[in-house]
């Protein structure tokens, strides 16, 4: 249905439009402490420097797991077991993160970043770090961070009026320095290419602190937006039949997905933003996309 | 039967008896409201049968419609505050009633969903006390419903059957939601490695949720 209209994404990239909050200009009024600056800049340096295997136990209103995972330093994808899981799909593959780097005077913009006195995971030493959203459009995190390589041993998701919607938690962790490591190679988005690839799109009013790119690996059906840390994948297909425009949301953990049908130019199109965002930024994100008829 | 469902209940009275069976029925009740539910539902069939409608939508919102058109928790209700309406006014029970209704609503629910082809939720994990930065203590647990509740401004113009229809489309909209979460989690994993940051130990996906 939609290759018969010949729908166009249009993402609204307009430079001055999307806010770019997450910009320098906007760390003049930053004043975090040491131990917060250096949590964020290790955290995402971690996974480059350190390889790590262990188990650790995940758990939400609709699962809990035992999982074993191995991540080797610098590898872009490593794996994982559901250890009490029998059938097929107990093995995946899992993506360490490669973002641009954030600054936690870029993350003070959106989250307020705190750190609290040691406390062991796993046998490890770690320090809190708190990130608590300054919106309601954003969930909120408590990481306990290991003090040698930076990885996350604990991390809990918190909905917006403090309700705990995922746990994970390593009972038991295997951490080895990358010799040789030479730091995080991140890949800097090449803005010129990316602005080149997307000039026929645009997006329009995306939640602050929220950019938007092509999705890795579905690049021609769907975006990505991202504040650094909160992410979600939006998504476009016909809308199935039967269906009147409308809208409708489930969530399993910390992970929402919201479904919203319209119709446009003629064509029925359902837009799905999945992700780690409360519904309203879910909303604001589906309402940001606009898919319009190409002409 | 008077104007107001054969009680002597002023409109007033009506009116603030619903809101306090709407608060029950989204679990946002006080003790006043279900003192002031309870008294409602004896006195008036009318609110009895609010309360039947109530149920029905809440049913229905939360997906697991059901054709028990004649399931009225409302009369357990009523008979297990038949014996001494007089016992409100002892604070505890009070409370021992507004337990009964909470037992009178959750096996009312229970024979619901048993009549549902639909599994049931998933089980609650405990939660715990835990103390955010800045705020004061919160008692955190698990989201419990899979269905966020999307609230829309109710139309008073609109017929039943309009009515109907929405929450037919907003329980088939969960239902593609649902749906989504299954199908599009793997692909929501690998965009989201361009965040900057995981704030997970890792992403993954329960067994049940992943691709065939």
């Amino acid at each position: 249905m939609i290759k018969a209209v010949q729908v166009v994404i249009w993402i609204g990239l307009l430079t001055g439009v999307v806010p770019h909050a997450l910009s320098a200009d906007t760390n003049a009024d930053c004043t975090l402490s040491p131990a917060v600056t250096d949590a964020v800049d290790r955290l995402q340096r971690a996974h480059a420097n350190f390889s790590v295997s262990g188990t650790f136990l995940k758990e939400s209103s609709a699962e809990r797991a035992f999982i074993s995972s191995s991540l080797a330093a610098g590898d872009e994808t490593g794996s994982l077991t559901y250890l009490n899981a029998s059938n097929s799909g107990s093995s995946q593959t899992i993506w360490a993160p490669q973002g641009p780097t954030l600054s936690a005077c870029d993350l003070h913009r959106v989250y307020v970043l705190s750190i609290e006195t040691r406390t062991k995971v796993a046998g490890r030493s770690t320090s809190i770090l708190h990130l608590r959203p300054r919106d309601g459009l954003r969930l909120g995190y408590r990481l306990a961070i290991d003090d040698i390589s930076g990885l996350i041993l604990r991390s809990e998701s918190l909905g917006g009026d403090g309700r705990l919607l995922e746990r994970h938690e390593y009972a038991s962790v295997s951490i080895t320095p990358n010799d040789g490591a030479v730091g995080t190679q991140f890949s800097q988005a090449d803005e010129k290419a990316e602005i080149t690839l997307m000039q026929d799109l645009e997006l329009v009013g995306l939640p602050l602190g929220y950019r938007g790119r092509l999705a890795r690996g579905s690049e021609q059906r769907a975006l990505f937006v991202s504040d650094g840390i909160a992410s979600a994948t939006v998504v476009f297909e016909p809308l199935p039949n039967g269906l009147s425009p409308g809208e409708g949301a489930a969530r399993r953990g910390a992970t929402l997905t919201y479904s919203r049908g319209s119709i446009v130019g003629g064509a029925g199109v359902l837009v799905t933003v999945i992700g780690e965002v409360p519904l309203p930024a879910a909303r604001l994100i589906a309402d940001a996309v606009k898919v319009v008829p190409r002409r | 039967m008077t104007e107001n469902g054969g009680s002597d209940m002023t409109e007033d009275d009506v009116i603030k008896a619903k809101q306090s069976v709407s608060a029950l029925m989204d679990d946002e009740a006080n003790d006043l409201d279900v003192a002031r539910a309870l008294r409602g539902v004896a006195d008036s069939d009318d609110l009895r049968a609010f309360w039947r409608r109530q149920q029905l939508v809440r049913e229905s919102m939360q997906g697991s419609a059901f054709n028990t058109a004649s399931l009225d928790v409302s009369d357990a209700v009523k008979q297990t505050i038949a014996a001494d309406t007089r016992r409100y006014a002892n604070p505890l029970v009070s409370m021992a009633v507004a337990a009964s209704v909470t037992v009178a609503v959750v096996l009312g629910s229970q024979q619901a969903l048993l009549l549902n082809t639909q599994p049931l939720n998933a089980v609650t994990a405990p939660g715990a006390v835990v103390q955010m930065p800045g705020a004061g203590v919160i008692q955190a647990s698990f989201e419990e419903s899979s269905v966020p509740q999307l609230r829309s401004v109710p139309s008073t113009q609109a017929s039943p059957s309009i009515q109907s229809d929405q929450y037919t489309n907003r329980v088939s909209y969960n239902r593609v939601a649902s749906e989504r979460l299954q199908s599009l989690l793997s692909v929501h994993y690998a965009a989201a490695s361009e965040a900057s940051i995981t704030p997970f130990v890792t992403r993954s996906i329960a067994p049940e949720m992943a691709p065939k």
